[in-house]
């Protein structure tokens, strides 16, 4: 299946920020909206991959993480229709993935 | 009018007043004299110097000057500085005897003395250590505002940053000197950088429930090269980890589920991840969980928090009750050469 590219250290930041942008800069919740979803919604609708390039980073705040990919998950109210549609690059950070899986899966948890 | 300066009630009261004003003038005029002989003999600057001194309170810190050691002692002394603040007493910080220095004490202290809520508007001054080592790192700590050393000079000991919000460029600045000391080249520590950040968000968010981004964080970096290692020592003056509303509730339910109210207790169980955030909202509360976990995953060595009454060494899992409180929460970690790190 073909794929739709975000690195996120060119397409966003080198330095990522929390959570929110009251908190300080490049939140999770600005990428989600400006970049994550528009191009999941791209991949969805061309029937694409969306693959996600984690490294070249200082490095991922959980906050940041959580806001965009458990904020996908919400969006969508469903994470079997995000993970599906997703694929992830992290040399830098071995544990960074099952992470970002893990946001995901419990982003609905009630 | 005139008739009122020729009274007899008038000429009374205006007598008693000179000499009341006269007697204040001669005690005034002898206490001159006598604060004049103290200084006879004396060169100028030393006149200055010893003026100086005698308008403000000695307060010996103690030997041991580490908040990670010695806990206890180090805030009663940062509570000795307080009350003298709260007075609009001049604080002389003497550190001239101590014998061992911590960046985490530093950090308290810069975090104390450059808080102007807290000086209260008093003038605080203070002296080096004597052993020179420790004087090199308090002088380049620029406690007492004359930060001598250059920022960019990566032999430094000592670096410090403050701010209200979560900066990434701070974090990955503070982390590519830190590697350079511990690596011997530029890296980046992906662990750090998440520990970091989260530490800074938890500050904006929440060690001032009341009010969003209002409370500062201080952080120091120690370059420590005779150990090879880098220590961060984080802290903010909010209210700390158990002081928000909806953390002393859960303390109250916790309490009445296990019958007790040890923060220690409640400390094991934010960690664990099984507390939920004071937000209450399930999927936050990530922070303090997250920064644990990067111990266990080997970002970083030797975790410690301070924050109210409990000091928890998450290394050896040894959690203290404090005597003394602290108010605040203070993150303790160090980078060696065993870390993991990418380039």
């Amino acid at each position: 299946m073909d794929k739709i590219i975000i690195k996120i250290s060119d397409d966003y930041t080198k330095t990522p920020g929390v959570r929110e942008e009251i908190e300080g800069d490049f939140p999770g919740e600005e990428f989600l909206e400006k970049i994550l979803l528009p191009k999941f919604q791209q991949a969805i609708a061309e029937k694409k991959i969306l693959y996600v390039d984690f490294d070249d980073t200082a490095g991922y705040p959980t906050s940041f993480l959580e806001a965009a990919f458990g904020g996908l998950a919400r969006h969508y109210k469903d994470a079997a229709i995000v993970l599906k549609h997703l694929e992830f690059k992290s040399d830098d950070d071995p544990f960074l993935i099952s992470d970002v899986k893990e946001y995901i899966n419990e982003a609905n948890n009630k | 009018m005139k008739k009122l300066y020729t009274t007899h009630d008038y000429k009374k009261w205006n007598t008693k007043r000179s000499k009341k004003r006269l007697k204040q003038r001669l005690a005034s005029k002898a206490k001159k004299e006598a604060r004049n002989k103290r200084y006879i003999g004396l060169k100028k600057e030393q006149k200055e110097q010893k003026r100086a001194s005698e308008t403000y309170i000695n307060k010996k810190a103690p030997s041991n000057f580490s908040f990670i050691d010695n806990t206890e002692e180090v805030l009663n002394y940062m509570d000795d500085l307080k009350t003298h603040f709260k007075r609009r007493q001049n604080v002389m910080i003497n550190l001239s005897e101590i014998t061992n220095l911590t960046n985490d004490a530093i950090v308290l202290l810069i975090s104390l003395t450059q808080n102007r809520q807290l000086t209260n508007g008093v003038t605080v001054r203070g002296n080096y250590p004597k052993n020179e080592k420790l004087r090199k790192i308090f002088v380049e700590s620029g406690v007492f505002g004359n930060n001598t050393g250059n920022p960019d000079d990566t032999k430094n000991y000592i670096l410090t940053r403050r701010n209200k919000k979560a900066d990434g460029r701070i974090a990955d600045e503070l982390i590519r000197r830190a590697t350079k000391v511990v690596f011997n080249e530029e890296a980046r520590c992906p662990g750090i950088y998440k520990a970091l950040l989260e530490s800074m968000a938890n500050t904006c968010y929440h060690a001032n429930p009341k009010e969003i981004g209002h409370e500062t964080w201080w952080l120091t970096v120690y370059h420590d090269k005779e150990d090879n290692h880098v220590s961060f020592a984080f802290i903010d003056t909010g209210v700390g980890i158990f002081k928000s509303t909806k953390m002393n509730d859960f303390g109250a339910k916790f309490a009445s589920l296990f019958g007790g109210s040890d923060n220690c207790d409640i400390l094991k169980e934010i960690i664990s991840g099984r507390k939920r955030s004071s937000t209450q909202i399930p999927y936050r509360g990530k922070g303090l969980p997250t920064i644990y976990k990067g111990l266990e995953r080997n970002y970083y060595s030797n975790l410690k928090i301070i924050s109210n009454d409990v000091k928890a060494d998450l290394s050896t899992n040894e959690f203290t009750k404090l005597k003394k409180e602290f108010r605040g929460t203070f993150l303790y970690w160090e980078l060696n050469t065993n870390n993991r790190w990418t380039k």
